[in-house]
This record gives C-alpha cells, structure tokens and sequence, in this order.
C-alpha cells in the first residue's frame, strides 16, 4: 500500500505565499526545482494526486504537461461545468463534493499501491493531517522571512507527532532545505 | 564586536511555547516536548551545537517575560541568569523589580540602548537574544545578525509562535549549515543586510 504524502515550500517563519498572494520568493527558480532528484523521484512513486481547489484554479484550465500524470482529485464544493485542457489515458480528473477522507479513499484506489501525493491546498492538508490520513510531510524551507501571508500550519487541532526521516543540506537548488518527516501513529 | 544571535528551539509548525505558558508550565502545557533533544539525553551533535552557542555568549538581552518565568520557575535559574551567573543579562522592561543580582541589567529605555549595552560588556563574544517578543523586536529593527533555530519534529498545534507580528517587508536570509541530530535539526541563518 502506497502512503499519503503532503508537501508543500514555506518560509522560514511558516508562509506559503507573502501578503499580496505571490508565491515567487518561495520558488525563484521552477526549472531547477522540476530537474531535483527529489520531484523526480515523487513523480515516479505518485500513482494519483489529491488538490484542492484553489491549487486547481491556479492551473488556469489547462493541465497540459502537468508534472503529475496521475489521476487527480479535486476537493471541491462546486463540480466545474467543463475540466481543465491536459487530460489525457493517465491524467484524468475527478471531482470530489464530499470531503477529503472520501478524496483520500478514491485517490488510494486509483493509486494502485503507489503514493497518493497532496499538492494543496492549506485547508485541505490541515483536515486530513488532523484526521490521521497523511503519512508522510515533505516541507521544504526557503531561507526567508515573509512577515505575512498563508500560514501552511494554523490552528491545527491537536498536536501530531512526527519522526523526522530526511534533511538536505543547504546548496540545494535556490537555497531551499528539504525536510522529511513520518507522521508517528 | 562579536555578533547578534538568536538561538531558538521551534516546532515544525513554528511554536516555540506549547499553550498556557506560566510559571509552573514553563514551555507551556506538553510543551516539554520541545526540550526532548535537551533533556532527554542530549546527541553528540546536539551538544556540540549548544556547547559552541554557549562558548561564544558575552551578554543576553531577555524580555520580562522570560526574565519573570525564569526567576520564579522552580527549577529554573536556580537564582542566577539563564546563563549562570558570569553572562550580564539585560531584561527589556518597563518597570523595574526589586532585584539584587547584579548579573541583571533592567532597560526601559528600549531595545537598542539594552543591545548597546550589551555588545559593551560582550566586547568580542555574542550578544544573544531569548523569547519571541524580544526576537521580533530585534528582527524588525534589522538588528540580528544570525539565528539557529532547532526545529523539533512536532506539530503542537498552538501556543507561541516564534514568528509573528514582524509587519515589515521579507527579511532575507542566508542558510549557513544544517545539522541533523537525534530528534532535532539545527538550522543555522545569516541575516542579509
């Protein structure tokens, strides 16, 4: 069985987007971050991908050439009247009207024993972390103080224990440092 | 002149307290958690980074509150500063309590006049910072020169968060070194000025 991973770049004080909703200081260099041995290897062991959906909006309707070629599930309240451009046999989209844990569980099946892997949003990765559904987080840290914006982690309701399973070195690509961690069950 | 720092112990999810932090829960309720790579058994790379922030402290600013639970926490200072007895420590405040150990210096007249102070008495040896109000006051007058956070693998959901009300524009930095021991990652940054 594949796990549930959540990852997601923050500042270092905890933003994933600064006061006018840009999230350029977090990620100054895409190219680069696309060719990281670690997005090619979440892009290997993904076998389908849970967003919510502001993360699909942002996509502006087309999907073409989307890292991800899984099927994708969008939580969302309203089903859009027509899906974004880019599906294709393996980029398929679902819309997903009731809940995450319902997401989590069509996402799991269409995974086929391959990762599930969450891309956004905020809400979302809260809910299920709460909820015990995620396994794994992958928070990388640009070394940068924002002073405002999304918080990733807010109001959380209970504290959640985690084992941390990897660190990279400073050098990475633009300066971010990767974090990896289990969450303790 | 020997540098700012601000060495800190934060959850991953930017909490330096759990809630209620008092006098008798000083890290807050369950927030002993985040003393776990301290307290319980402390690594060979753990020690060496707190022993080398130690070595180079020549003065602290604090803030009355930690300066408050510090005192009064059982266990706590055990009647000195936070650093014993032979590290001058300069508590930010607006009123001055009845104290009779020199090694406290009380400021009210703001933050850099406490800094000057204490970079005199550092001469080449760092002057570090303790709690988050403190923190963000240095930070927002661009006053810090380098920080060590020891993220700690926990989400504690509250609390108090290490960064907040900064209100100012980004503050760049620059990641120096990254240490991973036993339960904790040490994350070193140089503030770009």
């Amino acid at each position: 069985m594949g796990n549930v991973i959540f990852g997601m770049t923050m500042s270092l004080d905890g933003f994933i987007n600064d006061r006018n909703g840009s999230v350029a200081r977090l990620y100054p260099d895409l190219e680069g971050l696309g060719n990281t041995e670690s997005l090619q290897e979440a892009m290997r062991t993904t076998g389908a991908v849970i967003m919510g959906r502001r993360s699909y909006d942002m996509g502006n309707g087309d999907f073409t050439g989307y890292e991800f070629q899984n099927p994708i599930f969008v939580v969302t309240h309203h089903v859009p009247e027509k899906a974004a451009k880019g599906e294709n046999e393996n980029l398929k989209f679902t819309f997903v009207t009731d809940g995450v844990e319902s997401a989590i569980r069509q996402a799991k099946a269409a995974a086929a024993g391959k990762n599930v892997t969450v891309v956004g949003g905020v809400s979302i990765a809260q809910q299920l972390i709460e909820a015990g559904l995620v396994d794994e987080l992958q928070i990388d840290i640009m070394p940068v103080l924002l002073g405002g914006g999304l918080r990733l982690f807010d109001q959380l309701g209970r504290q959640v224990e985690l084992a941390t399973t990897k660190v990279a070195q400073p050098g990475a690509v633009d300066g971010r440092i990767e974090l990896q961690f289990r969450v303790v069950k | 002149m020997g540098k700012v720092v601000l060495d800190i112990t934060m959850s991953l999810d930017g909490f330096i307290t759990a809630p209620n932090d008092d006098v008798d829960n000083p890290l807050g309720v369950g927030g002993m958690r985040l003393h776990d790579w301290i307290f319980g058994g402390k690594s060979e790379s753990g020690t060496k980074v707190t022993d080398e922030w130690i070595n180079a402290i020549g003065a602290a600013v604090i803030g009355q509150r930690t300066y408050h639970i510090g005192v009064n926490t059982e266990d706590g200072w055990d009647g000195g500063g936070p650093f014993g007895n032979d590290v001058p420590t300069f508590v930010l405040t607006h009123h001055v309590p009845q104290e009779n150990n020199p090694v406290f210096t009380f400021v009210t007249d703001g933050i850099e006049s406490a800094l000057k102070q204490a970079q005199a008495v550092a001469g080449d040896k760092n002057v570090t910072l303790m709690g988050a109000q403190t923190a963000q006051q240095y930070l927002k007058a661009g006053l810090v020169d380098e920080m060590q956070i020891h993220i700690v693998p926990v989400l504690l959901g509250d609390g108090r968060r290490l960064f907040e009300n900064l209100d100012t524009q980004p503050i760049e930095l620059e990641s120096t070194r990254v240490i991973e021991s036993p339960g904790v990652t040490h994350l070193r940054f140089r503030v770009v000025k």
